[in-house]
């Protein structure tokens, strides 16, 4: 990606997959918060790793980024992700 | 030993049959009330969503973590093995410890460590035994991983009650059998025997316990192997990867078990179907109407006729016509009723499967395939003339 494009589309997949998850916390429609974060991490993983041959530096941005993923998750099913 | 104590499993089962029968407007929103009040579920669980979410990045962190170690360290093909064997365990243990410390239940995080726990041990153990991954290795580190991994997958399903993980066991052993046996029919013959023996356990294993929970664990995993068998012996059918096609072997099977397999394929859907009717077991009555749509679908190829275009219509016209008959066979019966069964979506949980199904109708391979696109056939039109009302007579003929 040509890297004055980066920001807009960083900007862009930010408002697009925030809104996701901030209206499917709001609506309580769970399916719309799992699309957000899979489709956004997906969306700034592969810009991230595009073209990258560090492997090691591709595993530690998947263990990095996904632990925090996770974490927040976690925080995010313990206040409003009921099992109904 | 499972993890969570019989009394929990119960309860978990109970109020989500409560839920249910609320939403489905059989019991009021006070009885509803009154019977969850005396349920204490004291497990900590999350939204379906949610926990597929967590389910996929804790598979995705654990196995990152592992090829991580293993790039940093430039280890060598066994010590990549003894690692996978050990961060599996861990991953296991781990897992473990989650349930146990904070009450996970069905959250994800642990299911993710459990099930990788399944490929890392099972990787391992092959990578330790010789396995090579890009070379010729001898056929004993195949079948060695393959017998770990769904050992490991039996461990898992046993001590979490993960019923995937019971899938993941029943892929192991058709691979098990692939692995042991050396012609195509005995490999086919091996793992459709085994399948069964496990359908069978599993059904009488189901029609002894007295727990509802363990019953529909079973009654799953019966069915689970019942289709299983059929996969394996439905050689027309295309099932998962290429490399493991079915459609790519009946060449070689010889004349008696080509034909002893085309009458497994009709007579496994009706026993399953009668058996399954007598006993109200739904999942199998489901699997069983699905299997013997494959045999139909499956048995212009079986006599070596030509598939035609009209098929698949003249398929879903009789489909629709049976439908419609049983249908209204049933309802005309007293009170709607024939034999305890109705025409009548009593339960809102049989309507969210059904739209699940319909859902899942839309991604079948295949079903916008047969005719070329508008466009495509607006590319494939020639004309040579006959612009503007000339009726050809340009054309060059």
């Amino acid at each position: 990606m040509d890297p004055q494009r980066w920001p807009l589309y960083l900007v862009c997949l930010m408002i697009v997959s925030g809104g996701t998850i901030y209206f499917g916390v709001r609506f309580r429609s769970f399916a719309f918060v799992a699309y957000g974060v899979l489709y956004g991490y997906i969306g700034f993983a592969a810009k991230v790793l595009d073209g990258t041959r560090d492997f090691i530096g591709a595993m530690l941005f998947v263990v990095t980024t996904g632990s925090a993923v996770v974490f927040s998750l976690v925080f995010l099913a313990r206040r409003i992700g009921s099992a109904e | 030993m499972r993890m969570h104590s019989p009394e929990i499993e119960s309860n978990i089962h109970l109020e989500r049959q409560i839920r249910d029968w609320a939403r489905s407007g059989a019991i009021d929103a006070a009885q509803s009330t009154t019977l969850l009040g005396d349920i204490r579920v004291n497990v900590k669980r999350t939204n379906f969503f949610l926990r597929a979410v967590l389910f996929i990045f804790t598979v995705l962190i654990a196995a990152a973590a592992v090829a991580l170690v293993a790039a940093t360290g430039h280890l060598g093909e066994k010590t990549i093995g003894i690692l996978c064997i050990i961060s599996g365990i861990l991953a296991f243990l781990l897992a473990n410890i989650l349930v146990n410390e904070f009450q996970l239940y069905r959250f994800g995080v642990e299911e993710g460590l459990a099930v990788i726990s399944i490929p890392l041990i099972s990787f391992g153990v092959g990578l330790v035994l010789g396995f090579d991954l890009f070379g010729h290795s001898s056929k004993a580190p195949w079948f060695l991983g393959i017998t770990t991994g769904t050992l490991t997958a039996v461990a898992v399903c046993w001590r979490f009650g993960f019923q995937y993980a019971a899938a993941l066991a029943l892929v192991g052993i058709g691979m098990w059998a692939d692995a042991v046996a050396e012609t195509v029919t005995t490999k086919i013959a091996l793992a459709a025997a085994l399948l069964l023996a496990v359908a069978i356990v599993a059904r009488t294993w189901r029609r002894r316990c007295v727990r509802d929970y363990l019953a529909a664990e079973f009654g799953a995993i019966e069915t689970l192997a019942f289709v299983g068998t059929y996969l394996v012996l439905n050689v027309h059918l295309r099932v998962g990867l290429a490399s493991y096609s079915t459609t790519l072997r009946y060449g070689g099977l010889p004349a008696w078990f080509y034909w002893f397999t085309y009458a497994c394929i009709w007579i496994l859907p009706v026993i399953g179907f009668i058996l399954s009717l007598r006993e109200k077991h739904r999942l199998m009555i489901l699997a069983s109407l699905g299997i013997a749509l494959a045999t139909l679908a499956t048995n212009k190829p079986y006599l070596g006729r030509e598939a035609q275009t009209w098929d698949a219509i003249l398929f879903g016209l009789f489909l629709i016509g049976i439908a419609i008959a049983i249908k209204r066979w049933i309802a005309a019966g007293p009170g709607g009723y024939r034999h305890g069964y109705t025409v009548a979506s009593l339960l809102q949980g049989d309507k969210s499967m059904m739209t699940a199904l319909g859902t899942a109708s839309v991604v079948l391979p295949g079903a916008n395939t047969a005719l070329p696109s508008h466009a495509e056939s607006q590319n494939n039109f020639h004309s040579g003339g006959g612009y503007s009302g000339g009726a050809g007579a340009s054309g060059q003929f």
